[in-house]
């Protein structure tokens, strides 16, 4: 009965090596996968002896020849064992090899020996069995530590199998006919064993189900748990559980991304692969869903993932993402893995729940960044609307503290007892009203400008303007203020020229410039640069006054804060430094602050410069022009280089024609004039100039070889010159002929007599010839058929406004552009929106300037423009003769000693304007 | 005739303070206008004057150079009267004239409030209310 069951336990253990084997075989037949082939080999020998065993029942009565070849049969299983361990992990070839001649050792003697088999040969066999058999186990069991999951499992039950296999050969060599419980016991080991590799290689549905259901709940359950705050943290965490249940040596997660598939998630060793699309065709590979060795698929696989992974197994599974995305996981191994592909597919299957998990982590991410931005601009809001209330209050602080003067003062003159019509009051109280009326339009101003760059409506005019020369007009307007305290006012004004709005560039430096006088002690030191380079303007005061701390530095540019030692806090509106930033900014240009506290600060405000353009004449911009007409080159650049050395600009003209064009087209200040020339003479030249009502009043010199002094002189020349000529002589006569011909012609056109008489006075006291105008008309028709170097006019005549006359003017087929001083109540640009503004524009870029004086700004700033006085007896800075300012850099050598004061003030910069066109 | 009333005018503004003194000198109240007026252009020399002693009345700007004129309020509220003369009455005068300023101004112990800008009633009527 023992030997019976014992038999069957020997049997059943042999069937399940044959369904191994048999699963081995189809398994390989339709895969071709080497693995299969290994396992099918690894089960041949067993599934032989099961074979013989069945058709003889009994084993005593076998034939020689089969059990001889059994035994060599099952001879060979270690080593196929052993075989198999080395597809699946690294087993050193010498102990392969080794393994192999023992077996072909043993075969030999095996076959042809008769049974029962010699005792040493036997003992020898089991030997050999026993100990290749259980280091198959034992590799087995190391491999088994290394991986994880369900795979660790399968290779523990191999390796338990491989072992359980060893002790049953060990048994069965001990085992004799007398002990039948040893046979029985390695019958019972043998279908242990059986079961083990069952297990292992061909696990049943159920079991395979089961391992992978363990495997996807564990995966879930990670990636559920995960700390992931990121689509890319999901796809991280699905890689590595990915790794942890196959025991891959590595996992790729990639998912197509608009520049192609792009590796999403990795898990496994450090790995250099480029931050690039992965530019390969996995299909075949997916296809197959079988291991293959990298190098074996696309070539732009290995490119990718580098030669050292060329060697590597890999199999490449589709992974469906929701909603409609397919991506892949690419499974790395040295060797080979022991899952089949249905497991890997499952497995693959939890990238749907990654997807899932990833989209509502991007979802979450969007929501978070949305919540961010959300906050941000509420704060931001929040901050713009204390900020606004904060302007307010402070705007209706500093609107109050004058009016609070202003109503104070004026409500005591009303308490005043009157005299008839008229009532006694304190002269200063009249003064101390003015003042803070003065101070609140400043204020107004500033704040109105500030709101216009605020809002992007500051028009500014852009044209290029020579930044010394507003410099210096301003200067001279601020000089009464220098006097008051004794300042030094240093200045170094190279000549450039920025891309600015005039009116804008003198309001940024006359803010700094007033910052500075304000804050620097009497008899302090104020200095005022220029530079360019071909790109920048830099203007640069700085001053010694109080300073400002590093703290402060930034602040000093914000609305309503006057920083600094607040015992010595100064008046002003708060709004100065502000609104220079901002110009500065709106002109696409920078102000920077460098500040020491104590010993003075340096304001530097950067300007784009105007592009350079090559003027026609040779010298200074602003100088005393010359026309040269001279036909003979040599003679020409001498007497041009003589002129230009001396400070005059020159133009040449080699005919008699092209020198009277050049005349009417330019104006020049004097004319020298050659007598032999081509075509016309320079006899009909200047018979002709004094025939011009325009160029009449032009001194003519002449410079011949000719010696025909009293010819020349009786044709209206100023003087006769007789080459060579006596340069000094020339140069001489030609300053005192400039500079005496300088009486500047304006026209004034007000309809207010008050104001016309004012300005007509300021004027004629200040040398000028001025011809007045009430009718905006007259003044029309005057400006069409006379010649004026400047236009004072009212914009809002009632009759012809200050817009129809600069439109007159730039329609003016002479192209004389006369410069004009518009006079308004209201800044230009509030008053005459729409059709009027492109008017002025193409006024201005003919390079008329208008000025647009705030009515309320007054005499004050008018006055020291005019000059209240005759130049003669005040050649310099009449008010202040002490005063180092104003080094006029037009007059070069020979500045126009007779320019009168009003020529070195308004026209003057005018002037250049118009010549800078 | 009545002991002279002694007022502390507070103000940086040259302006103001000569308006103040303008309009006092003018009121129609003999002790509004025989008030003997101290001049304190920042909070530094108000405290000085104030701990001299001897004020009927405060007029207190608010925003002084050196700092808030709330805080010469708040040390008044909270100090002792050095005498037997009552604490000065603190009337703050002050272009900053939102609901919110005027409360602080009550809060930090202002007796009563005076916008600027003021007729030059509004100023003799709030010192005459305060003084008699």
């Amino acid at each position: 009965m023992s030997i019976g069951w014992s038999r069957l336990v020997l049997l059943a253990a042999e069937l399940t090596f044959a369904v191994l084997f048999l699963r081995g075989l189809l398994g390989y037949l339709r895969h071709r996968d080497p693995l299969h082939l290994d396992v099918t080999l690894v089960f041949a020998p067993c599934t032989m002896a099961f074979s013989a065993d069945l058709m003889h029942q009994d084993l005593a009565n076998r034939p020689g020849w089969a059990r001889g070849f059994t035994s060599v049969a099952l001879m060979a299983q270690p080593f196929l064992t052993l075989r198999l361990a080395s597809r699946l992990r690294q087993v050193p070839r010498w102990l392969v090899a080794g393994t192999l001649l023992g077996f072909v050792v043993l075969a030999i003697p095996l076959a042809v020996a008769g049974r029962p088999l010699p005792f040493g040969l036997k003992v020898a066999a089991v030997l050999y069995f026993f100990s290749v058999e259980s280091t198959a186990a034992a590799l087995l069991f190391g491999k088994a530590r290394t991986r994880t999951g369900a795979n660790r499992a399968r290779l523990m039950v191999a390796a338990a199998a491989t072992l359980a296999f060893a002790l049953m050969i060990l048994l069965l060599g001990a085992a004799g006919p007398d002990t039948p419980a040893l046979r029985s016991a390695s019958h019972i080991l043998a279908l242990a064993s059986g079961l083990g590799y069952l297990i292992a290689f061909a696990p049943p549905r159920w079991l395979s189900r089961l391992f992978a259901a363990t495997a996807a709940r564990s995966v879930t359950e990670r990636l559920l748990r995960a700390p992931a705050d990121s689509p890319e943290a999901v796809w991280q965490t699905y890689a590595e559980m990915m790794r942890v249940q196959t025991g891959a040596d590595a996992v790729v997660v990639v998912l197509p991304r608009p520049d192609g598939p792009r590796q999403i998630g990795y898990a496994g060793p450090p790995l250099d692969v480029p931050d690039a699309p992965i530019d390969a065709d996995l299909s075949v590979l997916i296809r197959s869903g079988l291991p293959a060795r990298l190098r074996d698929g696309d070539p732009a696989l290995v490119r990718h993932f580098g030669a050292g992974l060329a060697d590597d197994f890999v199999v490449a599974l589709r992974m469906p993402v929701p909603p409609d995305v397919e991506g892949w996981v690419l499974l790395f191994n040295r060797h080979r893995g022991l899952f089949s592909d249905d497991d890997l597919r499952l497995l693959a299957e939890l990238g749907r729940q990654a997807g899932v998990l990833a989209e509502r982590q991007a979802v979450s991410v969007l929501e978070r960044r949305l919540a961010a931005e959300l906050s941000n601009s509420v704060e931001a809001l929040t901050r713009a609307n204390e900020a606004k209330s904060n302007f307010l209050a402070n705007m209706s602080h500093e609107l109050r503290t004058p009016l609070n003067a202003i109503i104070g003062f004026s409500d005591l003159m009303r308490l005043e007892n009157p005299e008839g019509d008229r009532r006694r009051v304190p002269a200063d109280w009249v003064d101390h009203i003015h003042d803070s009326g003065r101070h609140l339009l400043g204020l107004i101003n500033d704040i109105l400008d500030l709101a216009k760059v605020e809002a992007g409506r500051m028009d500014l005019r852009v044209a290029p303007v020579r930044v010394d020369t507003a410099i210096e007009e301003l200067l001279t307007t601020l000089s009464p203020l220098f006097a008051q305290k004794r300042l030094t006012v240093m200045i170094e004004l190279a000549p450039v020229t920025a891309l600015a709005d005039r009116l804008r560039l003198r309001q940024i430096v006359e803010n700094l410039v007033s910052n500075a006088i304000k804050f620097t002690p009497a008899e302090g030191t104020i200095t005022i640069t220029t530079s360019g380079t071909d790109t920048d303007v830099c203007i640069v005061v700085t001053d010694t006054g109080v300073g400002i701390a590093d703290a402060d530095a930034e602040r000093v540019f914000e609305e309503f804060q006057q920083v600094g030692d607040p015992e010595r806090r100064h008046a002003g509106t708060g709004l100065g430094l502000a609104l220079t930033r901002r110009l500065v900014e709106a002109h696409r240009g920078g102000i920077t602050l460098d500040s020491t506290p104590g010993q003075g600060s340096t304001f530097t405000v950067r300007l784009p410069a105007a592009p350079v353009t090559q003027p026609s004449a040779t010298g200074t911009a602003g100088a005393p022009y010359v026309l040269l007409v001279e036909d003979d080159p040599h003679s020409a650049e001498l007497m041009q280089t003589q002129l230009s050395n001396a400070g005059y600009r020159v133009e040449v003209a080699g005919t008699g024609e092209s020198g009277l064009a050049v005349a009417r087209s330019h104006k020049p200040d004097a004319i020298v004039l050659d007598v032999e020339l081509p075509g016309i003479s320079g006899w009909e030249v200047i018979r002709r100039l004094k025939a011009d009502a325009a160029l009449a009043g032009v001194p003519v010199f002449f410079a011949s070889i000719l010696d025909e002094a009293a010819a020349g002189l009786a044709l209206g020349a100023h003087d006769y010159f007789v080459k060579p000529v006596d340069q000094p002589a020339l140069l001489s006569a030609l300053s005192n002929a400039i500079a005496a011909r300088r009486v500047p012609r304006v026209l004034v056109v007000d309809h207010d007599d008050a104001v016309r008489h004012a300005i007509e006075d300021g004027l004629r006291a200040g040398g000028a010839d001025v011809v007045a105008c009430a009718d905006g008309r007259d003044g029309l028709a005057r400006s069409r058929t006379e010649n004026f170097d400047l236009i004072v006019c009212d914009m809002q005549s009632p009759e012809a406004d200050g817009f129809s006359l600069l439109a007159a003017i730039e329609q003016d087929p002479s192209g004389r552009h006369t410069p004009v001083l518009g006079l308004s109540a209201a800044a230009l640009s509030e008053r005459a929106p729409g059709d009027t503004a492109p008017l002025i524009a193409t006024a201005m870029a003919g390079g008329v300037v208008a000025e647009a004086m705030a009515g309320g700004a007054g005499w004050d700033s008018l006055a020291p423009l005019l000059g209240p006085h005759p130049a003669a007896q005040h050649p310099a800075i009449p008010h202040h003769p002490a005063h180092p300012v104003i080094r006029r850099t037009s007059g070069g050598a020979h500045p126009p000693a007779g320019a009168v004061q009003l020529r070195s003030a308004v026209p003057r910069g005018l002037e250049t304007a118009k010549e800078d066109q | 005739m009545s002991e002279r009333h002694r007022i502390l005018l507070v103000e940086d503004e040259e302006l103001n303070r000569m308006l103040v003194k303008a309009v006092l000198s003018r009121a129609g109240v003999d002790a509004v206008r025989n008030a003997e007026l101290v001049d304190a252009t920042t909070l530094s020399e108000a405290r000085e004057s104030v701990r001299g002693g001897g004020f009927d009345l405060i007029l207190l700007d608010l925003n002084l150079p050196d700092g808030n004129g709330l805080s010469l309020a708040r040390e008044l509220a909270a100090s002792e009267p050095p005498t037997d003369r009552p604490k000065p009455v603190v009337v703050a005068v002050t272009a900053s004239v939102l609901p919110q300023d005027q409360k602080a101004a009550l809060d930090a112990g202002c007796d009563d409030f005076l916008d600027k800008p003021y007729a030059a009633a509004d100023l003799v009527a709030t010192v005459a209310r305060h003084l008699t």
